[in-house]
């Protein structure tokens, strides 16, 4: 299975499953009753075909296949596990940004992110960055340009 | 005539002023440290930055703004002369002859030809700029929702359309914009679409937070690969940042032909900086006496790119500016930007609010001159930024990106678009998408879809609005040929070949 074949069914999916959202849609009691429903129906139809032609073309030009054009499954390469590491960080992150408040989380945040790509070495480095990149934002973004973040909860900072 | 210069004259008023002076400076440095950093350029410096203008007021958030941009242009050849790693796609023409100059000992000259060629390219293209802008605002006048929507469709279809190879996937990243674009309560009729019961959807996607995740979190995500390498070590020292007679002598053709080129490319839907340059480089390539030197440092090699590029990122704000619709990704999310911040680009913004729209235009000829400063005697100071390890850089990029989501929106909601859309980028880079017309779709789309329903309602919903008119029809053979165009052009070159064997 290549990319371009996964591109192609994937879009065609998107597109039947928009439209169908788009069709089923309830109608306007006011304005035009389908005005909002015959262009997403119509967005839908052409992301179909255009997945459907991306598959037909792939399919019909099978043989030359080069490695890089098919995703490799299995066991995940460092580079690969780095990002998933992180995408997980970022979750988290995202989770505890509210009851921990901006600086808590985000001290937490960029040391996970920083010792993932730095390891053990450094640890000095990752601490530091950490700490004064968060409480730098935080003066930055909320004394100086008056936005709000979630403080902390307990020392209300 | 005079109605330009005393529109003109009205902007370097606004724009001379201290305070404006400083925006100007601070957008155009933090601009070009943006846009030294490998694979984040103007785009993502537009969008991470963005928060920092909430408080400015219109015409400083404008000219601020301008100033990442065209900042991220001057910086983008920084990595490309010392690295060998361009900032952004309009950079790549770049390194090929500026990282064989740092390689022979000359980084010096490169950094200021890279400098001094960006400041004349985008000085002549402002200069033009100021003379088109009028003219084009005055005639979109005359456009209505049809001739509006057939001119987006013609951005869109010209950017999809791009490359031959990737015609199908550019097609398909344009439409998943667009469908994007729909979700959120219906203007029109006050139907909420594809909202899946979310409050926050209501308001729909902000496409920020989207450009944020598939340029910031998803490039961030790939270099993870390149900061373990450990080949990726720059020269620090320098000595005067400057060129020489002779390297002047070679380049000063090659910028003034290479500028009027990027302009005109700039201008042009879909085509953009990395296009420009290219031709550039080629251009000169083939009118060159020496092509061999091509590639091994050839100064003129570097100075076309450099001009073209630059004069195209002027070129691209025009249609921005004067019809409210980018030709490109990233002035895309400029328009993104200064939507965000409650200026609508377009014909009314030149009559309404002439104070912002001649004040960026004339804070751009102040910029170009600040930046050839900052670029020259204090380049080697600035280019200290590369030499800061990739491994702290890149995970500060994440928490910027997450806080300037959370300044643009304040929910928490739209982080987790922000790390699905960080996910979409990897996707889209390996399904080989290109990620322009995604952001275009996603950015005109409303708009689109509006004038598109404007016009069959006033068309009492015949279809003959959309090729009644000269212009409308003008409109659509432009799209067919811009579709059309890569193919035609592959055939002819096709054709020569075999004639010539």
């Amino acid at each position: 299975m290549t990319w371009n074949m996964i591109t192609g069914l994937v879009a065609m999916l998107i597109g039947v499953a928009y439209s169908w959202g788009a069709w089923t849609l309830p109608q306007a009691s006011f304005g035009s009753p389908t005005g909002h429903i015959i262009y997403p129906v119509m967005l839908g139809g052409i992301m179909t075909l255009l997945g459907l032609s991306l598959s037909v073309r792939e399919w019909l030009s099978k043989g030359k296949a080069d490695a890089k054009a098919s995703p490799k499954f299995g066991k995940l390469t460092r580079h690969g596990r780095e990002i998933a590491l992180a995408i997980v960080a970022s979750v988290g992150y995202a989770l505890v940004f509210k009851p921990l408040g901006y600086v808590i989380s985000t001290v937490l945040y960029l040391g996970a992110v920083l010792f993932l790509v730095n390891g053990r070495e450094k640890l000095t480095r990752t601490v530091l960055v950490a700490v004064l990149f968060s409480v730098g934002v935080y003066v930055l973004f909320s004394v100086l340009l008056g936005i709000q973040l979630p403080r902390m909860p307990i020392l209300d900072i | 005539m005079n109605e330009i210069f005393s529109q003109l004259l009205l902007g370097f008023e606004v724009a001379l002023t201290p305070i404006n002076i400083m925006w100007t400076t601070l957008g155009g440095v933090l601009g070009t440290i943006i846009g030294m950093l490998p694979g984040l350029g103007p785009a993502t410096g537009v969008a991470v930055l963005l928060p920092l203008t909430f408080k400015m007021g219109p015409v400083g958030a404008m000219i601020t703004m301008a100033g990442v941009y065209y900042g991220a242009m001057f910086g983008g050849s920084r990595a490309s002369i010392l690295l060998n790693t361009p900032g952004d796609g309009a950079a790549i023409a770049t390194c090929f002859d500026g990282y064989p100059m740092t390689q022979k000992g000359r980084a010096e000259a490169a950094l200021a030809m890279s400098a001094v060629a960006s400041f004349i390219g985008g000085m002549i293209a402002n200069v033009a700029m100021v003379f088109v802008a009028v003219p084009v605002a005055k005639f979109s006048l005359r456009f209505g929702p049809a001739e509006y929507t057939l001119l987006m469709l013609f951005a869109l279809a010209a950017t999809a359309a791009m490359s031959k190879e990737k015609i199908l996937q550019g097609f398909i990243g344009m439409t998943f914009g667009l469908m994007i674009s729909t979700v959120g309560l219906d203007g029109l009729t006050g139907v909420n679409r594809f909202t899946f019961g979310v409050l926050e959807l209501m308001g729909g996607v902000d496409f920020l937070i989207i450009i944020i995740g598939i340029y910031a979190l998803g490039e961030v995500f790939k270099s993870f690969k390149s900061v373990h390498d450990p080949s990726f070590k720059m020269q620090t020292k320098f000595g005067k940042i400057k060129f020489t007679k002779e390297d002047w002598k070679r380049s000063w053709p090659a910028i003034l032909r290479s500028t009027p080129l990027g302009f005109f490319i700039g201008a042009l839907p879909g085509a953009g900086g990395t296009m420009a340059a290219l031709m550039a480089y080629n251009n000169e390539k083939n009118i060159s006496k020496h092509p061999e030197e091509f590639g091994q440092g050839a100064v003129e090699g570097l100075a076309a790119p450099e001009a073209a590029n630059n004069a195209s990122s002027v070129g691209a704000l025009i249609p921005m500016m004067t019809l409210g619709i980018p030709g490109s990704g990233t002035t895309a999310v400029m328009l993104g930007a200064l939507l965000m911040l409650g200026l609508q680009p377009g014909p009314l913004l030149f009559q309404k609010q002439p104070e912002v729209a001649w004040g960026m235009i004339a804070s751009m000829f102040i910029g170009n001159i600040i930046l050839l400063i900052v670029n020259m005697p204090m380049a080697s100071i600035l280019v200290r930024v590369l030499a800061v390890p990739a491994k702290v850089l890149y995970p500060l990029i994440l928490g910027l990106a997450f806080i300037g989501t959370y300044a643009i929106t304040n929910s928490i909601v739209d982080f987790f678009i922000l790390i699905g859309f960080g996910l979409i980028g990897i996707f889209l880079e390996k399904a080989k998408i290109p990620t322009s017309p995604l952001i275009l779709g996603g950015i005109v789309g409303a708009t689109m879809e509006t004038s598109f329903r404007q016009a069959l309602m006033l068309s009492d919903g015949s279809p003959k609005i959309f090729y009644g008119s000269p212009i409308t029809v003008t409109l659509i053979a432009l799209t067919v040929f811009s579709i059309a165009w890569p193919f035609v052009s592959s055939g002819l070159k096709r054709l020569k070949a075999s004639r010539s064997v």
